[in-house]
């Protein structure tokens, strides 16, 4: 079973096996907690919501098409629970509507920041992450510590390709003004 | 493979509420029944659009306002005034609807709003005019002028009136300073050619021209204010569509 795709594997599921889910919650539970931990970083119920991710996975699993990517799937799951668990909190405002989703916007093809630069910017995102706005933070989350590509994101988000890009570009920049006002401070 | 025991844990939750039955998988009926429905939506949505935008360019032809423009700033002043904004409104909905639908897929949400909605707005205005070119609208407006079409006569009726100071025509003589038509019922009338009246050449009309004029009508006159013979102007309706009459 170890050897399996996820999409085998949710596709045994399908078919009523459903000890063969325990494998993907193997195999998603860290990343998924990882991206909670990081997205819902304030928030002390991230591990019940990811339970929830996996309850929700395993009731809907009928509509995936196990010839696409599971991951994405599951991703765009826990993305919805996690979006609902910040609004019942009421703590950080989350728009339905953005602006950047109207309009095109140039950017630059994706492309892997070297290890050294990644490295820094995860450091960066560690530190800021409360002072971040839960739009910026959540593609940064995706982009640097999930190793997601700008497709993948827009897919898990359901926004356009070009506005996750934006959306990286704006988070970096807000990050780097972030944390150069944390410096000073200390 | 080795395991943390909060992963041991969380695995084993899971599959415990599977096995208690406290989860159930939601049978895949469902989803096909979903995705039918939605489909059903889009196609519904589709359908409504290309039957608003194909109407609405019916009916601004079968009245003559898709041609006064030709009158210039008046006649585009006309034409504002009397598009049907009702049906536009209606069309814009079921565009907006079909958008909310759409981006249910890649192909719309991957792409910024605006290209998904010009790609709505081009293919629901190009399919209406297209729709509109077939005699699709006229059978129906005949239908309904015979009674065929209860439901949809007082939408065709509505919709099928001409503006009043905009008149459709065939010339049947021409006199010393105006010409002789038969407009819609078969109706004859007299329109007079004033220094004023914008007219292309008035020694290319002749008899059995179709014309649009623009003015008032007073009684079985019309003084013209214009007059203009695009080439491809419907005749007037033999039936029902009555001109609102001059007040």
């Amino acid at each position: 079973m170890t050897e399996l795709t996820d999409e085998q594997i949710a596709k045994a599921v399908q078919k009523g096996d459903s000890v063969a889910f325990g494998v993907l919650v193997e195999r998603y539970e860290p990343k998924l907690l990882r991206y909670a931990k990081k997205f819902l970083f304030n928030y002390e119920d991230g591990e019940d919501t990811v339970q929830e991710v996996f309850i929700k996975a395993y009731s809907n699993i009928q509509s995936f098409d196990p010839d696409r990517s599971f991951s994405s799937w599951v991703y765009r799951i826990a993305h919805n629970e996690f979006i609902n668990a910040i609004r019942k909190k009421g703590r950080e405002p989350i728009s339905f509507f953005d602006p950047d989703t109207l309009f095109p916007h140039p950017t630059a093809p994706s492309q892997a920041d070297d290890d050294l630069k990644k490295a820094e910017i995860k450091q960066m995102v560690e530190k800021c992450l409360e002072k971040l706005d839960p739009k910026y933070r959540e593609p940064l989350v995706l982009y640097y510590y999930e190793d997601m590509d700008y497709k993948q994101i827009s897919e898990i988000m359901r926004i356009p390709v070009s506005t996750a890009a934006i959306r990286l570009k704006r988070g970096k920049a807000s990050l780097q003004k972030i944390y150069q006002s944390l410096n000073l401070r200390q | 493979m080795t395991q943390d025991p909060q992963n041991d844990t969380m695995k084993e939750e899971v599959l415990k509420a599977i096995h208690d039955g406290q989860v159930k998988m939601r049978p895949k009926w469902q989803f096909i029944t979903k995705t039918a429905l939605f489909v059903a939506g889009v196609v519904l949505a589709v359908l409504a659009v290309l039957y608003l935008v194909s109407f609405i360019v019916f009916v601004l032809r079968q009245t003559g306002v898709w041609f006064v423009p030709y009158f210039g700033p008046q006649g585009f002043g006309i034409f504002f005034m009397s598009l049907p904004w009702v049906l536009i409104a209606l069309a814009v909905i079921f565009m907006l609807l079909l958008e909310i639908l759409f981006k249910r897929y890649s192909f719309a949400y991957a792409r910024p709003f605006l290209y998904s909605a010009l790609a709505v707005i081009f293919l629901g205005i190009i399919g209406g005019i297209i729709i509109g070119e077939t005699p699709l609208h006229e059978r129906f407006f005949d239908a309904a002028e015979n009674g065929q079409l209860p439901f949809a006569a007082p939408f065709y009726e509505h919709f099928g009136q001409r503006p009043s100071n905009v008149t459709v025509g065939v010339i049947t003589q021409i006199n010393g300073n105006g010409y002789r038509v038969r407009g819609d019922l078969d109706d004859t009338f007299t329109v007079i050619v004033g220094s004023q009246t914008q007219i292309p050449q008035p020694s290319s009309l002749k008899v059995g021209d179709i014309i649009l004029i623009l003015g008032s009508r007073q009684g079985n006159i019309i003084v013209a204010q214009g007059i203009q013979k695009p080439s491809n102007l419907p005749p007037p309706r033999r039936r029902a569509v009555v001109p609102i009459p001059a007040q």
